[in-house]
């Protein structure tokens, strides 16, 4: 958890995946836009919802509230996808809405507890305090990783 | 070294590896060069003047005094003091392997040991090579092998084809595993390399990192190409949009024309900037044949050609290792030693031949050699001893087919390889390793005369021509290449078709058992998924194809049937399956819907793929959804079926190819105008021919072309069954040449498809009309089977009579014994119209209680394959029963051979008589169906 705290302001895109409210640095993101048909593949991972085809590219979708292993609650539905670059892919995470977009300074960062919100904290870097409530940061990283899976 | 100017650098190892990229071959040039070839000895030296210059600059000690002591021997090569000699070359190549190396690893290149070269190289100087000779020649020979790997790790994966005994092409190969990631210590002595334990796989990774193939090379040409198509596309964008915004129709037409058009040429402009000279994998053979040979004390002319065929460099890439594999097993295992030869009549040098060629639409490379082939009863030994098969399988096989035996999995593995001398070692990964590029190889052997290994490649790897197909909601493309043909089965064949066979379900096709695959257990398709869209869960209770169709249940079958993905659960419909090969083995995949066959564009799968052998990758359809490409060998590993099962089925396949041949109908592929296409039975086409358009003439009210001196009457298919003009706008057209009677008749068509075997049932239900025998499907295209003599009836009945002749009723009653109904009805038909009263049977068991029954049947035409019995098995009952002496029995066929004739004939058949050809039918039935006093 050493690099886990952000040492710079930060502009942050919060959404949510069933009741955890997620935070990802807007660098880090490339576009968010509502889902479009997901053609449904069949891989080792049972979080790949899909792929989608963005302007001729085959993208991955990760359906990140199965990634994180979260009791799915049939009421909220996944419509959303922020797309994130990972490596030399481009990986779409299915979200199930998108909040806000916040501006973070360096000092509202804090350590990550053992579980969040039902969630493994090894999926987070940081959370950050928004004014009433709290914002985990998606670790990409070790979200994406295909091989501790 | 830290301060280095990194750009430089990288422009300095970058000129270096393109110098380096033709040393090799000029170097050999040098060794076989007549004379002195100031030019090419001068551009070695300037290759290696250049190298020293820059390793200079840089500060690379190492490289700066190899490429200086190289540059000597040259200088006195080129000012000819020194007659250059095997040996001398040897050096040299050996001393470019390890600048080569260095380059690749310019952080390392200080800790190289170059003394072994140096001291050749100073030895060579000095002009002591004479008395040296022997001795540095077989120093030399292991610093040559040593440095092997550097040039050619590929050769790491031939570990196994190489005998594990002490030749010196054995210690070749764990040297490879020297990997310049720890050059100093491997190099530093003979024997520290030998025994270096590094995974020999290691090194082919090695090899990709240090030269990193990134980047490509493209012809200014084809760049300017290129900006002048977008620049088209830019002007027809614009007046797209333009139509667009004002609604003009008429200018949308033409416009969306162009876009096309560019679209296409752009496509082949892009791919061809992908497109390399198959020259880069076969260059290297040189040396490597020059190596081996003299390793191996063979004497071995090597010839390439077609070294300017292109191919995509994704296959080029792939290329590599296998063919040096079939390369290495030539030299190793087929060539013999100038000795061997002599014994066995043949001129000392062995002849290696790679040659590349263009057949079909695809790039055939073939390694050959003349030395000593395959023996066929080697590899069935071996075959059975594994157990892959058993003796009375191989005494049903031929001896090519025994020999494609060494394709198999499992046939050789690396323990077997000091156990068998002959080919074959490891052919089954060079198999598997094409198959990933798309490649087929075929082997051809004749004992003592020579192996040929024929390998078809696909151009290129970004497009494939791909079948379409819809599993319950989901799309999936499979390669044409894989695809052997499409079956649907009628509701009412199903629970006879499609059984379980220990818990798989099996395809019965034409007396073989294909196993089915079930894409949607397989995937979990439909189990629970849920749709994006609607988030709804749909569940299925699927069971068992065979199961479901035999649950009449109608309970279940509404339960089943909701939905429309469920569509297929319904008591009426059919089903189609794709018979996909992987390699020898073949399965059939159940599909919901057979779309198009369409040329996709394949698009590469994330990371999350990499572990999913059962897509290739995807593409993306017209409505702009996603379809994944299947990768029918994934598919078939992952499904679990099993290799006995593949041997099996594969015995099978061969068993019944003989009686498949009787059944499978050769058809020609005619094109009548676009999208319009149909099928005419090879036996009753007497010739093909071409003319101009203004070569027709009207005679009558109909058109004629002279022809062979005389007048040949043209009928069209406008107007008799089509409602399309014949398209001639090619100005030329072809005339299918026909007999009816004593005349010929031609059939005109705008073009000539294809000329296929068919082997599967003609259905003569779906399309059945007046001109129009019956339908059948052929890649993907439904094709309308001519009836010949009916369009012609039909374009002038009165002329046909007067061909014909007109028929005498007969009171003759014919039995005709034919499980297809297409051809039950077809034949019926005919025997009917020349007057005959037919009686129909659908096996030999029915034809049989037939004759008991009717009395009155002067004569038997009977199919060969059949189920329950068989045409022949039904024969030897009629000729074993007195009573029905003398009855004329004739065996009909749609594709006659000589082996099946001859059988027919041992059973009591009195002629045979193929199925289509109506005048030679009803020919037989006027000559052979007499009144008969037998029963009477």
């Amino acid at each position: 958890m050493s690099e886990a705290l952000f040492l710079e302001d930060t502009e942050i895109i919060v959404f949510r995946v069933e009741d955890i409210t997620i935070g990802l640095p807007i660098t880090e993101v490339r576009e968010i836009f509502k889902s479009p048909t997901i053609t449904p593949v069949h891989t080792a991972f049972s979080y790949v919802n899909g792929v989608i085809n963005l302007r001729g590219s085959i993208v991955t979708i990760i359906d990140l509230s199965k990634r994180m292993g979260l009791t799915i609650n049939q009421d909220t539905k996944a419509v959303h996808i922020v797309l994130v670059e990972f490596g030399e892919e481009l990986i779409g995470l299915l979200v199930d809405g998108i909040e806000d977009s916040v501006f973070a300074s360096s000092d509202d960062f804090f350590p990550v507890p053992a579980t969040v919100n039902g969630a493994d904290s090894d999926f987070f870097r940081a959370l950050f305090r928004r004014e009433e409530d709290l914002v985990a940061m998606l670790d990409l990283d070790k979200t994406l990783d295909t091989e501790a899976a | 070294m830290d301060d280095m100017d990194e750009e430089v650098l990288q422009l300095f190892v970058e000129e270096s590896r393109e110098h380096l990229g033709g040393i090799e071959d000029d170097l050999l040039a040098m060794e076989a060069m007549d004379g002195l070839d100031e030019d090419l000895v001068n551009r070695v030296f300037r290759t290696l003047h250049t190298i020293k210059g820059g390793a200079g600059f840089f500060d690379l000690i190492n490289l700066q005094n190899l490429a200086h002591s190289m540059e000597n021997i040259l200088d006195l090569i080129r000012k000819d003091e020194l007659q250059t000699t095997k040996m001398i070359v040897s050096s040299l190549l050996s001393g470019a392997d390890t600048v080569a190396s260095m380059v690749d690893n310019l952080e390392a290149s200080n800790d190289y040991d170059i003394s072994d070269h140096l001291s050749v190289f100073d030895g060579i100087l000095k002009g002591e090579p004479a008395a040296e000779e022997a001795s540095v020649v077989s120093d030399n020979t292991v610093v040559n092998e040593a440095e092997d790997q550097d040039v050619e790790p590929e050769a790491a994966a031939d570990l196994e084809l190489v005998d594990e005994g002490s030749s010196p092409v054995a210690e070749l190969i764990p040297e490879t595993s020297a990997p310049p990631e720890a050059p100093a210590p491997d190099t530093s002595g003979v024997a520290a390399t030998a025994d270096t334990e590094t995974p020999a796989a290691k090194a082919a990774p090695a090899k990709t990192a240090g030269t990193g193939d990134q980047s490509i090379r493209v012809h200014l040409t084809l760049l300017d190409r290129l900006m002048e198509l977008a620049g088209e596309l830019v002007l027809t964008r614009n007046a797209l949009l333009q139509s667009v915004e004002t609604g003009d129709p008429a200018l949308l037409q033409p416009a969306a024309k162009k876009v096309d058009a560019i679209t296409s040429q752009l496509q082949r402009a892009i791919m061809s900037t992908r497109m390399q000279t198959i020259d880069i994998v076969f260059s290297k053979f040189r040396r490597i044949v020059r190596d081996l040979s003299g390793q191996l004390g063979k004497q071995i002319n090597l010839e390439i050609l077609g070294e300017d065929v292109e191919l995509d460099k994704t296959i080029i890439e792939a290329l590599g290792d296998p063919l040096t594999h079939l390369v290495r097993n030539s030299i190793d295992h087929g060539l013999e030693t100038p000795a061997q030869r002599k014994a066995a009549g043949k001129p000392p040098f062995g002849k290696l031949r790679l040659h590349a060629f263009h057949e079909a639409g695809q790039v055939v490379i073939e390694v050959s050699d003349n030395g000593a082939g395959i023996d066929p009863k080697r590899i069935a030994n071996k075959a059975i001893e594994k157990g892959m098969v058993s003796e009375e399988e191989i005494a049903r096989m031929t001896e090519k087919d025994v020999v494609r035996l060494i394709f198999q999995p499992g046939f050789s593995t690396a323990e077997e390889v000091t156990d068998i001398s002959g080919r074959g070692v490891g052919m089954d990964v060079v198999r598997q390793n094409l198959a990933k590029v798309g490649g087929v190889a075929d082997i051809e052997s004749v004992l003592g005369g020579g192996t040929t290994i024929r390998v078809k490649l696909p151009l290129t790897l970004a497009i494939i021509p791909s079948v379409l197909v819809g599993i319950s909601t989901e799309n999936f493309a499979i390669p044409q290449v894989n695809v052997v043909e499409m079956v649907g089965i009628a509701p009412d064949e199903i629970k006879s078709r499609i059984q379980h066979v220990g818990g798989v379900a099996m395809l019965r096709l034409r007396g073989e058992l294909v196993p089915l695959i079930e894409l949607t257990e397989f995937f979990g398709i439909t189990k629970t998924y849920r749709e994006t869209d609607t988030g709804s869960v749909s569940n299925d209770r699927r069971d068992r194809l065979a199961d479901r169709r035999e649950n009449d249940d109608p309970e279940e079958m509404t339960t089943n049937a909701r939905g429309g993905v469920e569509r297929r659960e319904s008591a009426d419909s059919s089903v189609n399956i794709v018979i996909v090969a992987a390699g020898a083995f073949k399965y059939g995949i159940r599909v919901d819907e057979l779309h198009e066959s369409a040329e996709i564009v394949v698009k590469p799968l994330g990371m999350h793929f990499r572990g999913s052998n059962e897509f290739s990758g995807a593409t993306i359809l017209g409505d702009g959804t996603v379809a994944l490409i299947l990768d029918v060998d994934g598919v078939r590993m992952l499904s679990g079926a099993s290799e006995s099962q593949q041997t099996e089925s594969d015995m099978r396949t061969r068993d019944s190819e003989e009686a498949k041949d009787v059944d499978s109908c050769s058809i020609l592929i005619i094109q009548h105008a676009d999208d319009e296409v149909y099928a005419v039975p090879l036996q009753l086409v007497a010739r093909i021919e071409r003319f101009s358009t203004s070569d027709l003439q009207d005679v009558g009210d109909r058109k004629a072309i002279s022809y062979r001196g005389g007048i040949l009457p043209l009928l069209s298919l406008d107007g008799i069954v089509s409602s399309q003009a014949l398209d001639m706008s090619g100005g030329e057209f072809y005339v299918i040449v026909y007999t009816v009677g004593n005349e010929e008749i031609g059939l005109m068509a705008s073009d000539i498809r294809d000329i296929v075997d068919y082997k599967d049932t003609i259905d003569n239900r779906t399309h059945k009309r007046a001109g129009i025998a019956g339908s059948m499907i052929v890649n993907g295209d439904i094709l309308q089977f001519l009836d010949l003599y009916e369009i012609l009836e039909l374009d002038d009945p009165e002329w046909t009579e007067h061909l014909i002749g007109g028929t005498e009723d007969t009171d003759l009653t014919i039995l005709l014994v034919e499980d297809s109904p297409f051809f039950q009805s077809q034949m019926k038909k005919e025997i009917e119209a020349a007057g005959f009263v037919v009686l129909t049977a659908d096996d030999g068991l029915l034809g049989l209680e037939m004759l008991s029954t009717h009395p009155e049947i002067c004569m038997v035409l009977t199919d060969i394959e059949m189920p329950n019995m068989d045409g022949l098995e039904m024969v030897r009952a009629i000729k074993a029963k007195p009573e029905y002496a003398g009855l004329p029995l004739v065996a009909v066929t749609s594709l006659a051979g000589a082996s099946a004739e001859q059988k027919g004939l041992d059973a009591g058949v009195d002629e045979y008589q193929i199925k289509l050809d109506r005048e030679q039918l009803v020919d037989v039935c006027r000559r052979l169906a007499k009144p008969h006093a037998v029963n009477a």
